[in-house]
């Protein structure tokens, strides 16, 4: 939104227009900014276990984010990526999309949720809020034991909180 | 055809508890999704060409007049005659004196749709003339009675075990009587009976891909050869097709058919191109006693300087629609009119008027695969958006949804009190939230979420609070 769409939506306006530009320049998605500016190679952290990631659209076709996060995942010890077949293909969140085309979105997620289930992960992880609601929720919603995390809580080695859409234990 | 695509909604819940569409949608995934991969990945310069061929879109686009001129003066020149057509109605009528000139009782189809834009088989069919479809897809959905579902598969909603029950139902009467289960069989079995309509028909009309300034010749491209067929053996071929498919040379077209193929089926090139240049000649074997070229227009021209010119570089592939998630849960009926998926959803509120469309460009979570997809790299996303301004603007669809986005406009040109209200919205949730494990089942105003998934509760405080607070 900041990055692309901002400078679109004011272009034309004199004052905003450059405002939006100098905006974008200095906004980056997180995991883009780890991995190519920040340049994060090492990440020290030690997690045992099996994940699995989805590539949000934005974040994949907008923002170009495709390897970063696994570059960032691969530095993690322990951690064992397998590959969901359909990472690519949309979870059927879209905004207001989940509301107003319910039945759609839900079917959508359904075969999301089906999809990850498949790979056997223990751990769902992806770089929008978004999604991760969206697909927790389902998940959750079928019962299934899968955790749903942002892949920063991996990297911070934030795992010992409780993950989305679960409670603080005790 | 008569527009549901106000019905939306309703058709999309059918569709997804249609067990037979979602078998024929599961295969389509599959088929065209990895082919069109595999072609583009087979093919070094692909995203050059995919280039090359906008540029020439738009050059084509920006001198449209041009090139049309000198496509009529190049099928006149050959014996042939150009209908520009402004209105779908005027199409028709074009065509039925077209037919009537012929003395036609039965005509001959290849698949085309134009036609379908403007309806044409049920207005000759009222003024007693038999269109019968020979692509083989049309073929099945005209036995079946149904709209094509996809741009170059009509029939792709249905499965083989359908096709096979409606060719045991149909063609009895051609002494056909045993129900045929192999692809095989049942592709010979209509190859048989279409044989002999062939023969019969008195006028041919089949679509035009592409429409070639410098020649005056129109090209069809299918895998079955029935296009051929279609118009060599009639007394006049009809041309049906649409202003927007000019190109100016073959040279160029070239560029485009290379696209073209790899971005629909995967395929190199289609099994037939065929190029059809005016009338049979004194000296010609064969070919069809008179060549017409019905042009329609139907508001295309009213697209040009607006922000959704780009849908005139479509070319009719598809691969929007076989890499979108909502078409590949919902089929094409459901969008309810001629185009369906991510180009149906930016073409056809032009068509209808957003106010019997609005659901289409409505029902897209903007995911961008129909436009990395594209070879013609339409921002078919960007148009949908032009498209739900306008809804918003004229008032159009419900009014929660409409009052939403102001209260939430409003909330966003006020940074504190959006703050405000997001602490409190988090402090609220997150409570209610850890006393049921940390989700809600079911939350009020949210029935569309919670019907089918849990609510994950917020946790914690929020980033500005924490920000403010100095962590980081």
């Amino acid at each position: 939104m900041l990055k692309h769409h901002y400078p679109k939506l004011f272009a034309g306006d004199a004052d905003w227009e450059l405002r939006a530009k100098d905006l974008a320049a200095r906004t980056h998605e997180l995991l883009s900014f780890l991995a190519d500016i920040a340049g994060v190679t090492d990440v020290d952290v030690t997690w045992d276990g099996t994940v699995t990631y989805h590539d949000s659209c934005s974040g994949l076709r907008e923002l170009k984010v495709k390897d970063q996060p696994r570059r960032l995942l691969g530095a993690v010890e322990g951690l064992t990526l397998t590959e969901l077949p359909t990472a690519e293909t949309c979870c059927g969140f879209g905004g207001t999309f989940c509301i107003k085309y319910a039945d759609v979105s839900v079917e959508m997620v359904t075969r999301k949720a089906e999809d990850i289930r498949g790979t056997d992960a223990d751990m769902l992880l992806a770089g929008d809020m978004g999604c991760l609601l969206n697909m927790a929720g389902r998940l959750k919603r079928e019962g299934s034991e899968i955790e749903v995390r942002h892949v920063a809580e991996v990297l911070a080695g934030m795992t010992d909180r409780p993950s989305i859409g679960e409670a603080e234990q005790g | 055809m008569q527009s549901e695509a106000h019905n939306f909604k309703t058709a999309a819940k059918g569709a997804i508890a249609d067990p037979n569409l979602q078998q024929a949608l599961g295969n389509l995934e599959t088929g065209f999704v990895a082919a069109r991969a595999r072609a583009a990945a087979g093919l070094d310069e692909f995203e050059a060409m995919r280039d090359e061929a906008v540029a020439l879109k738009n050059h084509i686009l920006a001198n449209l007049d041009y090139y049309l001129a000198r496509f009529e003066e190049r099928v006149v020149a050959q014996g042939g005659t150009v209908h520009f057509c402004a209105t779908a109605e005027e199409a028709r009528q074009t065509i039925l004196g077209l037919c009537r000139d012929n003395g036609a009782r039965t005509v001959t189809k290849g698949k085309s749709m134009v036609a379908e834009e403007i309806a044409l088989n049920p207005f000759l069919e009222a003024n007693g003339i038999e269109p019968i479809e020979t692509d083989l897809g049309e073929y099945i959905i005209q036995l079946a009675e149904e709209p094509p579902s996809h741009i170059i598969g009509p029939a792709v909603h249905k499965t083989k075990d359908q096709v096979s029950d409606l060719f045991h139902e149909h063609h009895g009467k051609y002494g056909k009587t045993e129900r045929l289960t192999e692809p095989e069989d049942l592709v010979n079995e209509a190859r048989e009976i279409l044989r002999q309509k062939y023969f019969d028909a008195d006028v041919g009309i089949t679509g035009a891909n592409f429409l070639i300034a410098e020649t005056g010749s129109t090209i069809i491209v299918t895998n079955e050869g029935n296009g051929d067929l279609t118009q060599m053996l009639t007394s006049a071929h009809v041309v049906i097709s649409s202003i927007d498919k000019v190109v100016p040379t073959l040279e160029d077209v070239s560029t485009i058919l290379r696209v073209l193929a790899r971005s629909a089926t995967g395929q190199e090139m289609s099994a037939y191109t065929t190029l059809s240049t005016g009338p049979k000649r004194a000296e010609d074997l064969d070919g069809p006693g008179g060549f017409h070229v019905v042009l329609l227009d139907n508001g295309r021209s009213d697209l040009l300087g607006t922000n959704k010119q780009e849908m005139l570089r479509c070319i009719r592939c598809g691969a929007c629609m076989n890499h979108c998630p909502v078409y590949l849960a919902v089929g094409g009926h459901t969008y309810g009119w001629v185009y369906p998926g991510p180009i149906g959803a930016a073409l056809d509120p032009h068509f209808l008027g957003i106010e019997e469309a609005h659901h289409l460009p409505g029902a897209s979570t903007f995911c961008g695969r129909c436009q990395e997809v594209c070879p013609m790299r339409i921002p078919l996303p960007e148009i949908m958006r032009h498209w739900r301004e306008d809804a918003f603007e004229k008032k159009v669809g419900a009014t929660p949804e409409r009052l939403g986005i102001r209260a939430w406009a409003f909330l966003a040109r006020r940074p504190r009190l959006y703050r405000l209200a997001t602490r409190i919205a988090m402090r609220l949730l997150g409570r209610a939230g850890s006393v049921r494990g940390g989700r809600f089942e079911s939350l009020p105003l949210a029935s569309g979420w919670t019907r089918g998934r849990d609510m994950p509760a917020p946790e914690g405080r929020t980033f500005m609070d924490r920000w403010a607070a100095g962590e980081r």
